[in-house]
């Protein structure tokens, strides 16, 4: 019995729609630019990945929590695309998803209710709207949030503690109060290029991340229940996860439990770590992800290795999506595995020399592609690893 | 199963930050995270974990804000602008204040203190989601599950326990809408 993924619904920088995203993937278009939803009159640094169509930033009035906004939307698209709701009863769908942080609309300050827009309310909300009643589980480890959502659905769906399941991550902190918050963190990228500005993920002058906005939905069931093993876009082997213990807002440099996380990953999957052939890194273009990253590569492949397998980060083109940032880097994954490439990092063009890595550049670099590790970590020490596989029955 | 429930009330003190290993830390904990530090120590105080324990946590829908009510107190709404938010607002914030309001802050707080370095979750609101964690853990031993939240009125609720994952096999809030608190609130060792 195989966990597969069967469809996604994408409301994202990359596009709204599947084809529209993988197609965006493919050009390579940088989807970071200056915030268009609202006035950022007096901002030191206003970039950010906001979700778009047909290339034109969605905009939506300030009253409007926009991550709950594109779930909604995101699912009609899942809805349409794999029939889930035609092909299970709504007491077998279950949802289980990352998600970030309040939205609090900074312009109603005086009124609490229109101020505080909670996230687990608005959620089942959704939920219900779309008869997902099989339990609504919120995931909220920030940067891992979707990660542990999707891993969390595969453990179910493999116990047989789940029939079918939506997972996937919502996010969007492009807002007053979140935005100007995390810039307060010191986090952002303070690149003084001209835009498109730049989050440079493994690079050697990278200043920080920019942060994506969007939701990301994807369909998992058990491959016996699937009607159409054409619809089958890549099988979910293997998921560890682990704490650091170590630091608030830094990953423990030495990679450690990171490497354990993977090592986790590889014993579910059943495979050694010479069967991965790409890296799909965190890549989040502050300056201690990229050394901490290749100090879990070395250990879990040998130093050899890890300088010379492909990566790639996502984060250069659509910026950081924090709660959903998993589940948007799972398009780049499975593009890898459909089209057999491993995708040019955006923006990377200087390797720092901590983290000696194989950042593909430029160019997709065509390879044989059978099993992709995806990495990710978050403020805080939540270390995640799945692997993923091409589907090949 | 074996668990610990505490309820502090609002402007109880919870913590003497001298007994926690990491002392430096605490100007990141809400009362919430000094809460689950607490209980968390009760319950490990006769038994500590070690270190690949899995910890799955579950922290409340965020109820208020005091950052934010001393924010209403000083904002015209009337005459609101990013300007304004940026010039008037953005300078009474402390980058503390958003470790503070980040959710994960609990959790990670309770793994840095006790040294958990293994399985884990963090859940928003849901007992269900809390305890199917638990349930699907691959680890063969206990595990730690734990729940806290915090009410409007700084109020803070705050549970753990030790429990086989085979425990919660068909426990009622599995697939439920209740919340995580109500299942340590709920059991018998309270």
């Amino acid at each position: 019995m195989a966990i597969v993924l069967t469809g996604f619904g994408v409301q994202s920088p990359l596009g709204c729609g599947f084809p529209e995203s993988m197609e965006t993937l493919r050009n390579g278009r940088p989807c970071v630019e200056d915030i268009q939803n609202y006035d950022t009159e007096g901002y030191e640094i206003r970039a950010a990945g906001e979700v778009r169509c047909g290339g034109e930033v969605v905009k939506t009035p300030r009253e409007i929590d926009r991550k709950i906004f594109f779930l909604d939307r995101a699912l009609r698209e899942l809805s349409l695309n794999t029939g889930f709701s035609q092909r299970y009863g709504p007491n077998e769908v279950m949802l289980n998803i990352g998600a970030g942080v309040d939205y609090f609309d900074a312009a109603a300050f005086s009124d609490q209710a229109a101020f505080h827009h909670k996230t687990a309310r608005q959620i089942r909300e959704v939920a219900r709207k779309w008869h997902l009643e099989a339990g609504t589980h919120i995931f909220a480890s920030a940067c891992t949030a979707s990660a542990h959502a999707i891993g969390f659905s595969c453990r179910l769906l493999r116990r047989g503690l789940a029939t079918v399941v939506v997972s996937g991550g919502i996010e969007s902190m492009i807002s007053h109060v979140n935005y100007l918050g995390f810039y307060l963190l010191g986090a952002l990228s303070r690149s003084d290029d001209p835009a498109p500005y730049k989050c440079k993920p493994c690079d050697l002058r990278s200043t920080g991340t920019i942060l994506g906005e969007g939701a990301v939905v994807m369909l998992l069931e058990r491959s016996e229940k699937v009607s159409d093993p054409a619809s089958i876009l890549a099988e979910i082997v293997g998921y560890g996860c682990t704490m650091d213990a170590y630091a608030v807002t830094d990953p423990d440099p030495s990679g450690v439990p990171a490497a354990e996380a993977v090592r986790q990953a590889l014993d579910d999957a059943g495979i050694g770590p010479e069967q991965i052939d790409c890296v799909h890194l965190h890549g989040t273009g502050t300056s201690k992800c990229a050394p901490a990253e290749y100090n879990t590569l070395r250990l879990v492949f040998g130093e050899k290795r890890a300088s010379e397998i492909p990566v790639y980060s996502m984060k250069g083109q659509v910026g950081h999506l924090i709660a959903a940032c998993t589940a948007i880097e799972m398009l780049g994954v499975v593009y890898s595995l459909e089209h057999q490439v491993v995708l040019p990092t955006v923006n990377f063009s200087e390797p720092d020399p901590r983290a000696p890595l194989n950042v593909v550049k430029d160019r997709p670099l065509s390879m044989p592609i059978r099993y992709v590790l995806k990495l990710n970590s978050a403020f805080g020490g939540h270390n995640t690893a799945l692997i993923i596989k091409k589907w090949e029955k | 199963m074996r668990g610990v429930f505490h309820r502090f009330e609002a402007g109880e003190e919870i913590l003497d930050p001298g007994s926690l290993r990491n002392g430096k830390l605490f100007k990141y904990y809400n009362r919430e995270t000094m809460a689950a530090v607490a209980t968390a120590a009760s319950l490990f105080s006769e038994t500590p974990p070690p270190a690949d324990t899995p910890f799955f946590y579950a922290t409340g829908e965020t109820e208020s804000c005091k950052f934010f009510e001393l924010i209403r107190q000083k904002v015209d709404c009337e005459n609101f602008s990013s300007r304004f938010y940026v010039d008037e607002i953005l300078p009474r914030i402390s980058p503390l204040v958003q470790f503070k309001m980040m959710r994960n802050m609990v959790s990670c707080m309770v793994a840095i203190e006790n040294g958990l370095k293994g399985d884990n979750n963090l859940i928003l609101d849901s007992a269900s989601a809390l305890l199917y964690a638990a349930l699907s853990s691959p680890y063969s031993g206990e595990v730690i599950i734990g729940a806290g939240k915090m009410y409007a009125d700084e109020v803070v609720e705050c549970g753990f326990a030790f429990v086989l994952p085979s425990e919660l096999a068909g426990h009622r809030m599995l697939g439920s809408d209740s919340l995580a608190i109500d299942f340590f609130r709920e059991e018998a060792w309270r």
